[in-house]
């Protein structure tokens, strides 16, 4: 492992004079969790590393909006400041749901928000059900702030729509009132197995009927991915086999599904049908 | 039946606390990674990323010429030659690191040192080499392919061996049979992964003249002798040590090129060296395990009776024969072992051992048995189901049966002792088939299917002298020696050759000490794995030790009690008939004793008290070898439930239990933790550990996160119940029973899932037994045949 420096700059314009958005040998530090498997295995191979850890003010810290509309949470915030805050436990059960199955306690410490998104990589948990919950993302930058729906940050296998020297700064989540989400890890190996899939619902039900609904896909695609025609056939309609089916069926027809060492991809859609059927009926079970 | 130990029993057969736990669980011990010297060196190997390829140019990175190595700049060393005796055998040299050719991904090319193992990787990164590359054999299909260039120089086909058996008349078997059965098994093949990899420490202890090899290895005196010949060394000038060894369950029982490289290139340069495998070079270049195929016609008459076996068996060996287990052992124990605890006597059987362009094939914890097992066990199912009968009864139809031992097996082994079907009555009972039915019900109309599915294996272990000579294995591992001393003060040191790495063997010597000298196992001291320290022996492995290191210990303490008896007595002035050794003194029949420390204070520090006939010092060696060298027969039936989700294709296992036989228990905990530390890694064959590789021979499951082994919620905690008939032919009766856990899981589960699938009309034959195998074996067409 050759020589590197990381700096910890206390200000965004000192951070922004650091980064380089020419050269890929600098880049910023979240928890560290990802660049430091990538730098061990001798994928990357940084000069120099930007520590956003001393960024605070809009990089950190969880906050509801007064009318509960809504949550503010820095790009800082680790896994494990997510899964104890008792206002998220309340408002968006999925997330704390979610964490039982992430990584273990030590990654969880440190493994931030923005990094885990900057990551792209479409096996991580946390990305769909940002999409499912209609998160937005605020990306700053030398050149001024845009904020984007989380899934437009993805461009495709640890791809990005993010520049060199562009940060995640904070998350926008709407808490949305009558709404229910789940997220189901489908792991094909042992328990600790990355997920053959990742599926997040999030959800609006009356009874059976479904009102409104956001599917994603993830891990069997290359990046979180809605699945715009499953949630047409879905929408407005009543919970059932026949339509679950078809469901399934279209979720299959407009994604890309790939093999791994986790499943082949026809084993990979078999399993969509499947749990794209059994996350909706969970979801309708927990409403009564 | 289970053994009643006594809450305070000491010795043989007392649950005591394992000693060795204090230090590894507090983590104080010193692994291969904990060892430096001044001024060491790190090592990292520069490794093949082709399967196949001669290597037409090296070149060192300019101004890094000192600190880069090739085989050539190692001084003379001879390549390691694991040769089998059997004919027709094809030799394979195996060079410390690769003399002009690659044969795999991962072989080591060029040793490189750094200061830091980081330092160390990027300059094996700097090294320039041109691979003129070769068709990789990535199959066994392509062993015989004339197409594919030979493995090794002058080889005409790709293959180690083909041996045959043939005994009894399989043809009038098959023409008497109501019922002849063919099918196709296949177990993949698999990594072996300890917890702790492979790593070797090298230095010049000038004091001594020793070139000192601390390695993590089972083994340390036959690595030892091993290395002497082909660094052309005496063995007097070689210190192997083997320090705390974190798990090897096989692995670490080979002469590795890297243990031979390091040894080389400090003879070389003096420079002391360190090496610690990362997991990635343990995945991808230690030793593999299993990948063995099938096709077994198996005969029987209409109750089930097997008349006659047919088998073809090929195993992929990989590129290169191991020492000294030589590459067709796994296939030798295959086909010496798929009869099973079967009273077969027609049997026909041919087994491949082929080559290919991937890591070499050793031992791994079962060796050959737990892929001979599945074959047979599912075999013996499929008769069940075929003639729709119960697969315990069919199974009790043909076992050896207690009155017919020592029984000569269709394979060529010699079973001692056993109830094989106690063991499965035993079995039976405790997962209760009757409550099948039942939970069927409960899940009717739901995706999962409930089936039960039994396993009986055999673990022969403490192969004698004759085992080994049979397999024509280079070393004949027949016996071990202990080295023992009382200190002056009374407490008791062992000198053992063998090796502990987890098995508790540092508490269980001490229990065997505490029956022959009535000596408190706490003031029992067991040194292991040092040839400085022990006389020669061969090692930790096949399930040998407590067998053979428990004999020569029990045999040097009993020599030591006699000298004991004599002093004591002489103190006390009573006849040596009149006394006995207890709780850590003499004990004279009227009552009178004399403290252990006593005894051994007169024979170092005052002679003057010890009787004219006996001479000062209290120190015995001894050897050990069995009555007789068949080996002592472990065996059980394993009994497993499970539900299978046939939406998804995943497996639950719902309930395990184990009926074993491993003769008199030293330790019942220990055996305990033995048997679900076996079940674990069976669990990971059955389920899950699969190292597959490409077309062109590259490993495609080179991390964990790719590599998957079994963690905690996977394995379910097996309900374990002795038997414990002791063997006839070792001291104490006692068994070995290392493996014995990890062998039936693959075929016991198996059945279980395909228990469950046979309503569906499907099938399923290959480990791991992954979600989409059985999604596939559902969707065949003749499963939907039989469900619609
Ligand atoms: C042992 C282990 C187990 C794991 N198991 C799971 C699991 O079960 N499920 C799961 O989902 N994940 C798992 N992970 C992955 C983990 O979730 C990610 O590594 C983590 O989320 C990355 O966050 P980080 O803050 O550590 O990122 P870093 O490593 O700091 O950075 C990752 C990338 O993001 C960039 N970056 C960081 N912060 C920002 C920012 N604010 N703006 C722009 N770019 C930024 C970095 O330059 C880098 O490219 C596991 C990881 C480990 C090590």
């Amino acid at each position: 492992m050759t020589g590197f420096e990381i700096v910890e700059p206390e200000s965004l314009e000192e951070a922004f004079r650091l980064l380089d958005p020419e050269d890929p040998a600098v880049r910023p530090i979240g928890g560290g969790t990802a660049l430091m498997l990538m730098m061990k295995a001798q994928i990357y191979k940084p000069e120099r590393l930007v520590s956003l850890r001393r960024l605070d003010g809009r990089f950190s810290g969880i906050d509801i909006a007064a009318d509960g509309s809504g949550f503010r949470i820095g790009a800082m915030t680790t896994f494990s400041m997510l899964e104890h805050s008792p206002a998220i436990r309340r408002h968006l059960p999925v997330i704390a749901q979610t964490m039982k199955t992430l990584a273990n306690v030590r990654v969880r410490n440190v493994a931030s928000v923005g990094g885990n998104l900057a990551h792209a990589d479409p096996h991580l948990d946390l990305p769909p059900v940002w999409v499912a919950l209609g998160a937005r993302a605020v990306v700053v930058g030398p050149r001024g702030e845009r904020t984007i729906p989380v899934e437009a940050i993805f461009e495709g296998y640890y791809e990005t729509s993010l520049a060199n020297d562009e940060l995640i700064a904070e998350l926008e989540v709407p808490v949305r009132a009558g709404w229910d989400a789940l997220y189901v890890k489908v792991t094909t190996r042992a328990a600790h197995d990355w997920p053959a899939l990742g599926l997040a619902v999030s959800a609006e039900l009356e009874g059976r009927r479904i009102r409104d609904l956001r599917l994603v896909l993830s891990a069997a695609v290359d990046k979180p991915t809605r699945l715009a025609a499953a949630e047409a056939v879905l929408r407005g309609a009543e919970i059932g086999p026949a339509t679950l089916r078809a469901a399934g069926e279209a979720a299959v027809a407009e994604t890309e599904i790939e093999s791994d060492s986790r499943g082949s991809a026809a084993y990979k859609q078999h399993l969509l049908r499947v749990h794209l059927g059994r996350a909706i009926e969970a979801l309708a079970a927990k409403r009564v | 039946m289970a053994v009643a130990t006594a809450p305070d029993r000491k010795g043989i057969g007392g649950s005591i606390r394992r000693i060795e736990d204090a230090r590894l669980l507090s983590g104080r011990s010193t692994f291969i990674a904990d060892i430096g010297r001044p001024g060491i060196w790190e090592v990292a190997f520069l490794r093949s990323p082709v399967a196949h390829a001669n290597l037409v140019h090296l070149e060192k990175p300019a101004g890094a010429e000192d600190r880069v190595f090739f085989l050539a700049d190692l001084g003379a060393i001879l390549p390691i030659r694991a040769d089998s005796q059997a004919p027709g055998f094809r030799r394979s040299d195996y060079p410390a690191i690769a003399d002009g050719k690659v044969r795999f991904v991962g072989e080591p090319i060029a040793i490189c040192l750094g200061r830091t193992r980081g330092e160390a990787e990027d300059l094996a990164q700097a090294v320039l080499v041109d691979y003129d590359e070769l068709p990789a054999v990535a199959d066994i299909a392509q062993s015989r392919n004339p197409d594919l260039p030979p493995i090794h120089p002058g080889w005409s086909e790709n293959v180690f061996l083909e041996s045959r058996v043939d005994v009894g008349d399989v043809d009038a078997a098959r023409a008497a049979a109501a019922l002849s059965l063919t099918r196709r098994y296949r177990m993949n093949r698999q990594a072996i992964v300890s917890l702790e990899g492979r790593g070797v420490v090298t230095y010049r202890d000038e004091r001594t003249g020793e070139l000192v090899v601390y390695s993590s290895t089972q083994f340390p005196h036959v690595i030892r002798t091993a290395l002497a010949e082909c660094l052309g060394m005496k063995e007097r000038e070689l210190r192997v040590v083997a320090p705390e060894v974190g798990g090897s369950f096989g692995v670490k029982n080979n002469l590795n090129p890297e243990e031979l490289a390091l040894a080389a290139l400090t003879r070389r340069t003096g420079k002391a060296l360190r090496w610690v495998e990362d997991r990635r070079e343990h995945l991808i270049a230690s030793a593999h395990a299993r990948e063995h195929r099938y096709e077994v016609t198996v005969h029987a008459d209409g109750e089930g009776r097997v008349l006659g076996l047919e088998a073809t068996i090929e195993v992929d060996a990989g590129a290169y024969s191991v020492w000294p287990w030589t590459a067709p052992m796994e296939a030798g124990m295959a086909i010496g072992f798929l009869p099973g605890p079967y009273a077969i006597t027609s049997y026909r059987a041919t087994a491949l051992t082929c080559a290919s362009n991937k890591s070499p094939l050793g031992p791994y914890r079962g060796v050959g048995r737990p892929g001979a097992c599945f074959a047979i066990e599912r075999t013996m199912d499929e008769i069940a189901a075929a003639l729709g009968l119960d697969p315990v009864e069919v199974r009790l139809r043909n076992y050896v049966r207690p009155d017919q031992f020592p029984w000569k097996s269709a394979g060529g082994k010699t079973y001692d002792i056993g109830d094989y079907g106690a063991s499965a009555r035993a079995a039976r009972d405790m997962i209760r088939p009757e409550r099948v039915a039942a939970l069927r019900q409960e899940h009717a109309g739901s995706d999962w299917r409930i089936g039960i599915g039994y396993a009986t294996y055999l673990e022969q272990t403490a192969h004698g002298t004759a085992e080994w000579v049979q397999r024509g294995l280079p070393v004949v591992f027949g016996y071990e020696q202990a080295e023992i001393h009382m200190t002056a003060d009374g407490m008791l040191v062992m000198d053992v050759p063998i090796q502990n790495h987890g098995q508790g063997l540092e508490t269980t010597l001490a229990q065997v000490a505490h029956d022959e000298l009535g000596i408190d196992p706490a003031q029992v001291v067991v040194r292991h794995g040092d040839t400085s320290l022990a006389p020669y022996g061969m090692g930790t492995f096949a399930s040998r030790s407590m067998v053979m290191s428990g004999g020569a210990v029990g045999r040097a303490c009993e020599a030591l009690a006699a000298k004991i008896r004599k002093i004591g007595a002489h103190l006390l002035q009573v006849t040596e008939e009149n006394v006995r050794l207890k709780d850590g003194e003499v004990v004279a029949a009227g009552g009178a004793s004399v403290p252990l420390a006593e005894i051994a204070m007169a024979a170092y520090l005052h002679p003057e008290r010890l009787p004219d006939t006996v001479e000062p010092g209290l120190s015995v060696i001894a050897s050990y070898r069995t009555a007789r060298d068949t080996g002592a027969w472990s065996y059980g039936t394993h009994a497993v439930l499970v539900a299978v989700d046939t939406g998804t294709g995943l497996v639950e296992i719902l309930d395990y239990a184990i009926a074993h036989d491993c003769g008199t228990i030293v330790n019942p905990m220990i055996v305990d933790g033995q048997m679900m530390g076996g079940l674990a890694q069976g669990i990971g064959t059955a389920l899950y550990e699969e190292m597959p590789y490409s077309e062109d021979g590259q490993p495609l499951a080179s991390t964990f996160m790719d590599y998957l082994v079994p963690g905690a919620p996977e394995v379910p905690r097996a309900r374990i119940e002795h038997l414990s008939i002791p063997s006839p032919i070792t001291r104490y009766g006692i068994k070995g029973m290392g493996e014995g856990g990890a062998i039936p899981p693959p075929a016991a589960i198996c059945n279980a899932v395909n228990d469950a699938l046979r309503p569906l009309g499907a099938a399923i034959d290959e480990t791991p037994l992954t979600p989409d195998r059985i999604i596939r074996a559902l969707m065949a067409p003749q499963a939907g045949e039989a469900g619609a």
